[in-house]
């Protein structure tokens, strides 16, 4: 089997495994494993950071070949981790062939997102059960659902400009808290502290905290620390949306906020 | 909280199905997130309001995502991290973000640090649950059966 071949498609599947959210120790296994199959010890050594991942071998044939690819965007989509562990898993077990890991590789990193109407719903659906979770009454849960499904268009929008990462989490909580103190002027709604709990679960950064303590347990230092310093950050802009939008309001409308 | 516990738990399997879809999870396994998630906020439910003690239930739920999505990782052989992270939303301090903002606006001091420390204590102890629980053998998950 040719050695260049086979670290070609390590790379790839570990840059569709990165791009989608794995987290580090996975990616670097997973290239280890694919790397591993050769008939030769090929001594593969993989390094894997939050914006690049690097891997080497050494063979008979090929000599010292080292292979870097840079990652550029990263959206999460846990599907395309799940298919491509699984076909590493069907390669290293002998299954398939490696033209046929390429063909599926490719169908992988095709797998759409859910559609826009599926998210709306998912978007609907998180600020109503966390509105009635923290204590909410229906009629400020129905409300809080009603910014969720405002949020499905202003992040689609933002994302569909290429808004960066943070300015999107300080609009997103910013438009919220504006819709939920106009519904709670109009007296369409009882609280609307709850509402404002539950109407930014959405964009909490549990992805990156979570990701941040399998790294860390692992001991990737690098992308676990990375992680932190995302969660840390998107916290706080979120915040900061919700704080703008409070204080514009208590200009507006007088003493009631804040 | 007030609701009665298998509402509480219907409704945070809302939640976590509905993050499920946000992160792209694979169709057939939308259900499992959400049963991941359902538990983590019924039992953070059940420790805080009869122990009074609101970290030790977070850090209690957290310890079941994690144990439930590697138990559903071996059964239904797919990544945990699909089931993991839609399983501990419910858990993410974002309340206590919001209080934070609202202490700072305003200007008052006590509440700023008492809301910080509370978040970044709760994110602490969802860290220190995943790892606890994805330091053990993977052999005391391998719980039922295995779906081909």
């Amino acid at each position: 089997m040719d050695e260049k071949l086979l670290l070609d498609f390590a790379i790839s599947v570990g840059e569709i495994m990165l791009e989608s959210g794995a987290e580090t120790q996975r990616v670097e296994d997973t290239m280890e494993r694919i790397l591993s199959t050769s008939t030769y010890n090929l001594m593969p050594e993989t390094f894997v950071t939050p914006t690049g991942l690097f891997a080497g071998i050494t063979g008979p044939l090929s000599g010292s070949v080292t292979k870097v690819k840079r990652i550029q965007k990263r959206s999460i989509n846990l599907e395309k981790v799940s298919a491509a562990n699984e076909l590493s898993r069907d390669f290293v077990s002998g299954k398939i062939g490696l033209r046929e890991a390429f063909d599926r590789l490719n169908e992988i990193s095709l797998l759409p997102d859910y559609k826009l109407h599926i998210q709306l719903i998912a978007y609907t659906l998180i600020p109503f059960a966390f509105t009635l979770l923290f204590n909410g009454t229906i009629r400020d849960s129905i409300w809080a659902a009603s910014t969720g499904f405002i949020l499905t268009f202003v992040t689609d929008f933002l994302t569909r400009n290429k808004t960066a990462g943070f300015l999107k989490s300080f609009l997103c909580g910013l438009s919220i808290t504006i819709l939920v103190v106009i519904y709670y002027y109009l007296n369409m709604t009882d609280n609307y502290e709850i509402i404002i709990k539950g109407a930014i679960m959405p964009l909490v950064p549990g992805f990156a905290i979570t990701n941040a303590a399998r790294d860390i347990m692992y001991g990737d230092y690098i992308s676990g620390g990375a992680m932190i310093i995302d969660a840390a950050l998107t916290a706080v802009f979120v915040a900061a949306g919700v704080a703008t939008g409070l204080m514009f309001l208590h200009d507006m409308f007088g003493g009631v906020f804040v | 909280m007030n609701l009665p516990y298998f509402m509480q738990f219907f409704l945070a399997w809302i939640s976590s199905f509905g993050f499920a879809i946000l992160f792209n999870c694979p169709r057939k396994e939308l259900f499992a997130c959400g049963v991941c998630g359902g538990f983590a906020w019924v039992i953070y439910t059940f420790i805080y309001l009869s122990t009074i003690n609101e970290p030790f239930g977070v850090f209690v739920g957290a310890v079941a995502a994690a144990a439930l999505s590697r138990i559903f990782s071996y059964r239904h052989k797919a990544p945990s991290t699909v089931f993991l992270i839609p399983g501990v939303i419910p858990l993410v301090p974002g309340s206590q973000m919001y209080s934070t903002m609202k202490a700072v606006l305003s200007i008052n001091i006590y509440d700023t640090f008492l809301e910080a420390i509370k978040a970044l204590q709760f994110a602490g102890l969802i860290a220190l649950a995943i790892i606890l629980i994805f330091s053990l053998p993977y052999k005391y998950f391998e719980v039922g059966k295995q779906r081909d």
